[in-house]
C-alpha cells in the first residue's frame, strides 16, 4: 500500500491551515459582497473569482512574482515575521487557499444573499447590533452553505497541483502534497505508491461531495 | 406621539405622507400598491426616506435637512411584517424573549404574553409547527415583549382566513386596552379600519387623501374617492341648488331629484359635488306619509346575498342618474340598496318592481 504516508500528512497540514484562512478571509469577503452595496463590486467579484478560470501555473507565477524573496511583500514578511513563503509548506498553504478562496466565496455569499431580509430587519428592530443580528440570524440560517462553502474549499485545497508546484516546487517531506507526489511516482515509475495515493484522493473526494449533498438538504 | 412627514420617490411613483398620532391606534387604509407598506418601512427606517422628519416621543428618529437618521434598533419600535418574518430556528419563547435585555428574568414576560395572546403549550415549538394565526400571535407577542414605545403594524391579518382573522381582531380589541403608545395599523380592509382605527386616514398613489376620527370620517367622508374607498355603495354627482336656509338643510340636484340634506359650509348654490349615501342606509318607504326625499323607483337588477338582497335602482321617470364618467358608483348610474329577504318576498318586489325609497336627509352626505 502506500509506502510513505509524509505526502497525505502534510496534504492535510497544508489544506487544513489554508482552509481556516479561506473561512476566516471568505467569510469576510463573502460578507461584503451580500450585504454591501457599492461601485465597482461586479469588477470586484470578477477578481476574485479568478483562480476558478485563470490556469493554476498562471495563478502560481502570479504568487511567486508578489510573495518572492525579491518582492517588496516577500522581503517585508520576511523581515517582519521571518516568513518565507516561496519553496516552503507556508507557501503551499497560500497557494492552496488562493485557489481555494472563490470556492467558499461563492456558496456563501449566495447563502447570505437567500437570509429573508425581513428576518434581519426583525431583529435590528427589537434592538439588536449589526453583530449580534450576523450572530444570532444571519450566520445561523445561513450555516448550512458555510459548511459546504468550507468542505468544497477544503477538498480544492487538498487538490491543488499547478498553484502550489509553481510557489513551493516539489521538495520531497517539506512541500511534496499528494497530488505532487502522484505526479513524481508516476514520472519514477512507482506505480504501486502512485495507484494508492489515487485510490485515497479519489474516495475522499466522493466522499466530500456525498457530505456536501447531505448537508445541502434539511430543516431550516 | 409621533409626527411625521416622509417623502420618497421611485421612478414615477412619489410618497409624501405626514401625520400626527398621540396613544391612539391611527389606520393607514388604501388599496395594495398606494404606499402603505412603504409608510411604515420609512418609518421605522427599514428604508431610508428622501426627506422629511421623523420624530417619536420626543426623540427625533430621522431628519432630512439635519441629516438624523438614528439606527432602527434604538427606535424601540415592535414591528409586525405581513407574514410574521418570525425566527424559523428560534422555539416560540426564544423568539418571544429575543429583544430582551441581557440580564433580565425573561420568564415573566413570556407568561405575560403566551397567556394574552393564548399561546401557552406552544412555548417549545418552531414556527414551522404553528398556524399562520397562531404565528402572527407570536410575531405580536414578540414585539410586545419588548415593550417598544411605538407599535407598527403591516396588514398583519391579510394572509390569515376570515375567521382566524376575526377572532385576532377581537385579540387586538383587548389589546387597545393594555396599550398606551401609538399605533399604526396598514389594512386594505375597511371593516379592519373601522373595528381597530381610533384615527383613520386614506391613502391613494402615495398621498394622503383624508385623515379624521374614524366615527367621523366613515360617517362623512369628505372627498368622494375617500367615500368609494370607504366602501360607500352610492357616490352620485350632484349640483348644489341653494345654500343653508333657516333649518340648516341644503338642497342638491341628483339626476332628476331634488335631495334636502344637512348644510356643507364647503359648498355654494351652483358648485358641483357628490351625495354619498350608504346602501343599508336607503330606505323602503313603508307609508306615504309627506316628508323629504321620497322617491319613485324601478328595480334595475339584484343580487341575492345572505339574508338581503343587493338591489339596483333608477328613477321611475326614467332619467339617468347622472353622466357615467362623472361616476363613482359601484353599480353604474343606479342607486344601491340593501333589501331584506323576507321583505323582498313577502311582497315580491324583483326587477321591474316599482318601489317608493326614502333617503334619510341625516344619512345623505356632500363631498368634493
Amino acid at each position: 500500500m502506500i509506502a510513505d504516508w509524509t505526502p497525505v500528512l502534510l496534504t492535510l497540514k497544508v489544506s487544513l491551515t489554508a482552509t481556516v484562512f479561506s473561512v476566516t478571509l471568505g467569510l469576510l469577503v463573502a460578507w461584503v459582497l451580500a450585504k454591501w452595496q457599492f461601485r465597482g463590486k461586479n469588477l470586484v467579484d470578477a477578481l476574485i473569482m479568478q483562480p476558478m478560470v485563470i490556469p493554476p501555473t498562471v495563478l502560481g507565477y502570479y504568487l511567486l512574482v508578489a510573495f518572492g524573496r525579491r518582492s517588496p511583500l516577500g522581503e517585508a514578511l520576511e523581515s517582519w515575521f521571518g516568513l518565507t513563503l516561496v519553496f516552503t509548506w507556508q507557501g503551499a498553504v497560500l497557494a492552496a487557499m488562493v485557489a481555494s478562496l472563490p470556492l467558499f466565496i461563492k456558496p456563501v455569499r449566495a447563502a447570505l444573499e437567500s437570509v429573508d431580509a425581513r428576518l434581519e430587519h426583525a431583529a435590528r428592530l427589537l434592538g439588536k447590533t449589526e453583530w449580534t443580528v450576523m450572530r444570532t440570524v444571519t450566520l445561523p440560517l445561513a450555516w448550512r452553505g458555510i459548511l459546504a462553502g468550507g468542505v468544497l474549499a477544503f477538498a480544492r485545497a487538498v487538490g491543488d497541483f499547478g498553484t502550489t508546484l509553481m510557489v513551493a516546487g516539489n521538495i520531497p517531506g517539506r512541500t511534496q502534497t499528494v497530488p505532487i507526489a502522484i505526479y513524481d511516482a508516476v514520472q519514477s515509475g512507482e506505480q504501486g505508491q502512485a495507484n494508492a495515493l489515487v485510490l485515497l484522493v479519489t474516495l475522499f473526494s466522493v466522499a466530500v461531495l456525498w457530505l456536501v449533498s447531505r448537508m445541502t438538504a434539511g430543516r431550516f | 406621539m409621533l409626527e411625521f412627514r416622509v417623502v420618497k420617490s421611485y421612478g414615477h411613483f412619489t410618497l409624501d405622507v405626514a401625520a400626527q398620532v398621540g396613544a391612539e391606534w391611527l389606520v393607514l387604509l388604501a388599496p395594495s400598491g398606494s404606499g402603505k407598506s412603504l409608510t411604515l418601512n420609512l418609518l421605522a427606517g427599514l428604508v431610508m426616506p428622501d426627506a422629511g422628519f421623523v420624530r417619536g416621543n420626543g426623540r427625533v428618529f430621522y431628519d432630512g435637512a439635519r441629516g438624523v437618521h438614528l439606527p432602527i434598533r434604538r427606535r424601540r419600535i415592535g414591528y409586525v411584517f405581513q407574514e410574521s418574518a418570525l425566527f424559523p430556528h428560534m422555539t416560540v419563547a426564544r423568539n418571544i424573549t429575543y429583544g430582551l435585555p441581557r440580564g433580565r428574568d425573561p420568564r415573566p414576560v413570556l407568561a405575560r404574553w403566551l397567556r394574552f395572546f393564548h399561546l401557552e403549550g406552544r412555548e417549545a415549538a418552531y414556527p414551522a409547527q404553528l398556524s399562520g394565526g397562531q404565528k402572527q400571535r407570536v410575531a405580536l407577542a414578540r414585539a410586545l415583549a419588548n415593550e417598544p414605545e411605538l407599535l407598527l403594524l403591516d396588514e398583519p391579518f391579510s394572509a390569515l382566513d376570515r375567521r382566524i382573522r376575526e377572532a385576532l381582531q377581537w385579540e387586538m380589541v383587548r389589546l387597545k386596552e393594555e396599550l398606551s403608545i401609538p399605533v399604526v395599523l396598514v389594512t386594505h380592509d375597511f371593516d379592519e379600519a373601522q373595528v381597530l382605527g381610533e384615527q383613520v386616514a386614506v391613502l391613494e398613489h402615495g398621498r394622503m387623501l383624508e385623515m379624521g376620527p374614524r366615527a367621523r370620517l366613515f360617517a362623512h367622508p369628505q372627498r368622494h374617492e375617500t367615500a368609494h374607498f370607504l366602501g360607500v355603495e352610492n357616490v352620485l354627482p350632484a349640483r348644489v341648488l341653494h345654500g343653508v336656509d333657516g333649518t340648516g338643510h341644503t338642497g342638491v340636484a341628483v339626476g332628476p331629484w331634488a335631495l334636502e340634506m344637512a348644510a356643507d359650509p364647503r359648498f355654494a348654490p351652483g358648485d358641483a359635488a357628490f351625495v354619498g349615501i350608504r346602501a343599508a342606509d336607503v330606505r323602503l318607504a313603508v307609508d306615504e306619509r309627506p316628508r323629504p326625499n321620497l322617491l319613485p323607483v324601478v328595480v334595475s337588477g339584484m343580487v341575492p346575498t345572505v339574508g338581503t338582497n343587493r338591489v339596483q335602482l333608477v328613477p321611475a321617470d326614467g332619467t339617468p342618474l347622472g353622466s357615467d364618467a362623472a361616476l363613482r358608483s359601484d353599480a353604474g348610474p343606479t342607486l344601491t340598496m340593501l333589501l331584506d329577504d323576507y321583505v323582498a318576498g313577502r311582497y315580491g318586489h324583483g326587477p321591474g318592481s316599482r318601489l317608493t325609497i326614502w333617503l334619510p336627509p341625516d344619512k345623505l352626505f356632500l363631498c368634493a
